[in-house]
């Protein structure tokens, strides 16, 4: 086992038994994030993103859900195996998770001050006043104007992205910070509160080495914070690599569609029409065995509709399960040439 | 170019009522003392973050919303000043097209009377040209006919954007206000929709006000932008010039929030801006972005600096500029 | 056009989009799942059976007295449940009370119910100063006691069962008019509102053909409920003489003409009180599941 990895997920499959029948959520997951490494998964909602997270810290509603499989090692023990109370005292302090909408994750009676210092003095046997001085340094790292002073102000009356920054400083304020589990953090916020909690989490991650899962739907927050990317859809992985390759070389057809798909991509500077994927996620309830993005899939072939592709490696730090690209992959590599196809350019 | 509609010193502004005895109502000015025109067959993308007033303006010039001062000019007569029947009729020109996919559409209703509604509101066909039209009008914002009998919760969110892009094209309007239209969609819908809208536009020759917060998404549908702050235009210029030159240290900002979609020197970026985007009620004095803009000088503080026009159809609020 | 026809409708299947019919055959599927509802829907189609049926269940006549058998003790003779003290059957009565009963809470909740419906559409689309004074009037109401109302009104109009059922529908009106009202205030902040606004629909469009039918859940579990409470206010009034008059064989009534044999003859009490209990138990189980199923913030 690598000692630089903090987290391995193997073959996880999640479902959800709902009254319509099964849906399939993730199905044969694996990844692994490295210590102080950030891990974006990102995907369109419905692509198992969330689910995923979820299942690290078992937030899965059981029933309607169930882990079918997989094992989730962190720190040398199997996570779905280890009972309520083992898991609830990792919770918040190996593993903390940053949501969307900040004030749902804050008790909203007390004061935020008094908040993190409990944190703090969880972990540590330490009076309330130090425990508050760590708090306004904790609150000054986070970049929070006047620490002093909002230590004593109530959740409702910070703005959004205040909030934000509480949630993470809370993250923080465990000893030895495990892993950060980042679940669009941004999403709610204005673009230029977004651009400061996007490099706040990017600094961090230079300053203590926090490892982090990040899960976005936006490919620019994956590209301005992101070591490493997994691109999910309709409960699979269908591309895994650094940041740089990814956006250099994005390989899967999803990938690439996804990317087409944004207005901001230079290649509309002259353009009216955008290159947009055609038709709608399959229904999670209904599909087998194929790749699901076969139906929208420019590129798609009989093999498609039949089996899930295996992993083609394009490099060491770049996978890709894509039939087409494969099959692109074998005649390049005949040919003398590594390089997959970039779309039908 | 012909003007279709006229803003002139529009004011809505909303008065919080206190519960509380003895407590001063406190004054929400959402839009306040906008000037603009928009011309037929235009794209004018009017973008801004939260509270910036920007869907207040869109259903103020709708008239689904008071106005606390100012003109609205639609063809050269005022909105508000129109009769009830005038109203009605003018109604049938101006649509709109909502954000969420999920409250926009009533939950009751069988898309097939969705989009017979406007048409029945207005007393307009007999049954089997409602029909024909609800066809043709499905089929072109890409729903097969044979879902009328459906629910729209049996709708995916874009197939709902669609539906409610039709129920906005049942009356043949000339003027469509996007609030937001395409926010709540994946981007990959995201894509589908902006190119239907914009392909409709090629063949209607509508005009629209496309009101968004993202700005790569204005960026891409307009033919003209606006940017909003605290409820004042603080720059307006044609897409192409905003992108190429732009002169407010907000609409720089915003610019620079952006996220890229390359991860290359992400490292060396540009210091973002900060500070919150304060609160409409008590906008800061002055300049209303002073507080947190980078070149920010005393006068700023004192006095809010008029829209002025740079060079031509290119308009900045700073007094960077005067 | 660019967009082609999409065939693949069918959403994407997470977990929380899980309707797939209509809402009410959602909520009927849902109901048959519900225990407490299916037991009240069951004793609900059992007091309207026994009320349409009344004559074919018994060969007796409700009003058909026989002082001989006077106070005949149940599961004796013919009479199952025995006779009261004019040697009425017991059964034959109670099954005719529901006859009387089945009036009441439906005349009297449609009452409460149109007139409530009326009031809080209009103080809760409206707002403003209409609102403001309409809610003010309401809150006077509430802080009446209930019963208490109810007397008074029946005592202006004088005792009988109809001024009862005003008096008990009249007195419900403000409970109505409230429920009304905050699902009106809900539903309009609705997007499709607007949207409707836009096209140039009318205020009384917007109100009775789209705000009403999205606001009718809540309106639908308080009227089940009222229905149940108009009929033990209704027995409240019979028995203090001020709701339906002798001979008429209503619950209530029943009671309180033969509350003086309670030590010597305890089935003459005892069995209109229990048809008046499970009735009632009837109509709150099926609304406390009607609630369940149709308010969205008790589902996930």
């Amino acid at each position: 086992m690598d000692k630089d990895i903090l987290l391995s997920m193997e073959d996880i499959s999640v479902s959800f038994y709902t009254h319509r029948g099964i849906v399939k959520a993730v199905r044969n997951l694996n990844l692994q994030i490295k210590k102080g490494e950030t891990l974006a998964l990102v995907g369109e909602s419905g692509c198992g993103k969330s689910v995923t997270a979820h299942t690290i810290n078992q937030l899965i509603p059981m029933p309607p859900g169930k882990i079918e499989s997989g094992k989730v090692i962190f720190e040398g023990r199997d996570l779905l195996k280890l009972d309520d109370k083992e898991i609830a005292a990792l919770r918040g302090k190996r593993i903390s998770m940053i949501f969307q909408e900040p004030m749902t994750s804050l008790n909203p009676v007390f004061k935020i001050g008094d908040q993190i210092a409990d944190v703090f003095m969880a972990h540590e046997d330490i009076k309330k006043d130090e425990a508050m001085e760590k708090t306004v340094k904790l609150l000054e790292l986070v970049k929070i104007p006047a620490p002093e002073r909002r230590i004593k102000d109530y959740p409702h009356q910070l703005s959004g992205g205040m909030r934000q920054r509480v949630m993470i400083a809370m993250a923080l304020a465990s000893p030895e910070p495990g892993l950060l589990i980042a679940d669009e953090p941004t999403t709610a916020l204005d673009v230029t509160i977004q651009a400061q909690i996007l490099r706040l989490i990017y600094d961090l991650k230079q300053d203590i080495k926090m490892s982090v899962l990040l899960i976005t739907h936006d490919m620019g927050v994956v590209a301005e914070t992101a070591d490493r990317v997994i691109v999910m859809y309709a409960g699979r992985k269908m591309e895994e690599a650094d940041v740089y390759s990814l956006f250099e070389n994005p390989s899967h057809p999803y990938t690439q569609g996804l990317l087409n798909s944004l207005p901001s991509n230079e290649k509309y500077s002259d353009s009216t029409r955008l290159e947009a994927i055609k038709g709608t996620i399959p229904d999670l309830l209904t599909i087998g065995n194929e790749c699901p993005f076969e139906n929208r899939c420019p590129f798609a072939m009989s093999i498609c509709r039949e089996s899930f592709p295996e992993e083609t490696k394009l490099d060491d730090d770049h996978s890709v399960w894509c039939h087409y690209v494969s099959d692109q992959v074998r005649t390049h590599t005949r040919a003398g040439s590594l390089l997959p196809t970039r779309g039908k350019e | 170019m012909e003007k279709l509609l006229e803003v002139k010193n529009l004011k809505t502004y909303f008065t919080l009522k206190s519960e509380n005895f003895g407590v001063k109502p406190e004054v929400v000015k959402a839009v306040n003392d906008l000037s603009f025109e928009v011309n037929k067959g235009e794209i004018l993308g009017i973008v801004g973050e939260s509270g910036c007033g920007k869907s207040t303006l869109g259903k103020t010039i709708l008239k689904l919303n008071h106005k606390s001062g100012g003109e609205i000019l639609y063809n050269g007569s005022e909105i508000f000043d129109l009769s009830d029947k005038d109203l009605k009729d003018l109604r049938k020109k101006m649509q709109m097209v909502f954000q969420d996919p999920f409250s926009s559409l009533n939950p009751r209703k069988k898309v097939g009377s969705l989009l017979a509604q406007p048409m029945k509101i207005h007393n307009m066909g007999t049954k089997e040209e409602i029909e024909a039209k609800i066809d043709k009008i499905m089929e072109e914002v890409g729903i097969n006919p044979v879902y009328k009998g459906r629910f729209p919760h049996q709708f995916s969110g874009g197939q709902r954007q669609r539906i409610g892009i039709a129920r906005a094209l049942m009356l043949d309007p000339e003027f469509i206000i996007c609030d937001e239209a395409v926010s709540a969609l994946d981007v990959s819908i995201q894509a589908q929709v902006l190119n239907l809208l914009l392909d409709l536009h090629d063949k209607y020759k509508f005009t629209y006000i496309f009101i968004a917060h993202d700005l790569a998404v204005v960026e891409f549908i307009s033919t003209r932008i606006l940017v909003m702050y605290l409820g004042k235009i603080v720059e307006s210029a044609d897409k192409n010039e905003l992108v190429k030159d732009h002169l407010h240290p907000y609409t720089k900002a915003l610019f620079d929030a952006f996220p890229v979609t390359d991860p290359k020197g992400r490292e060396n970026r540009e210091p973002v801006l900060m500070g919150d985007v304060p609160s409409p009620i008590n906008p800061p004095s002055g300049c209303h972005f002073h507080p947190r803009c980078p070149r920010v000088m005393d006068k700023c503080r004192l006095e809010y600096p008029p829209l002025k026009e740079v060079s031509p159809g290119h308009k900045v609020a700073c007094w960077l500029y005067e | 056009m660019n967009t082609e026809i999409q065939e693949n409708t069918k959403e994407k299947s997470d977990e929380e989009s899980a309707e797939k019919n209509s809402l009410f055959k959602e909520a009927v599927f849902q109901l048959k799942g519900n225990k407490s509802a299916t037991i009240g829907f069951v004793i609900i189609v059992g007091f309207i059976l026994m009320a349409f049926l009344a004559p074919w269940l018994t060969p007796f006549e409700p009003n058909d007295q026989d002082i001989s058998i006077r106070k005949t003790a149940p599961f004796i003779t013919s009479h199952i449940l025995g006779t009261d003290d004019l040697g009425r059957d017991l059964l034959t009565r109670i099954i005719y009370g529901s006859r009387v009963s089945l009036v009441i809470g439906t005349i009297s909740v449609s009452i409460s119910l149109s007139f409530g419906i009326l009031i809080g559409l209009i103080s809760g689309f409206y707002g403003g100063w209409v609102d403001r004074i309409v809610m003010r009037f309401i809150d006077i109401m509430l802080a009446i006691p209930y019963v208490l109302l109810t007397i008074v009104i029946v005592a202006l109009l004088g005792p009988s069962l109809v001024n009862a059922m005003i008096a008990i529908g009249v007195s419900q009106i403000p409970q109505y008019a409230r429920v009304v009202r905050a699902s009106v205030l809900a539903e309009k902040e609705n997007d499709y509102i607007t949207a409707e606004r836009s096209l140039g629909a009318s205020n009384f469009e917007l109100m009775f053909k789209s705000i009403l039918p999205n606001s009718i859940a809540p309106i639908f579990v308080q009227a089940t409920l009222g229905v149940g409470d108009a009929i033990l206010s209704s027995a409240a009034l019979s028995f203090l003489g001020l709701g339906a008059q002798p001979p008429t064989s209503e619950w209530g009534l029943m009671i309180a003409s033969s509350r003086e044999f309670v030590t010597s003859a305890w089935w003459i009490v005892t069995f209109p009180g229990v048809a008046i209990l499970l009735t009632v138990l009837g109509f709150n189980l099926l609304a406390d599941g009607l609630r369940d199923v149709l308010d969205p913030r008790m589902k996930d």
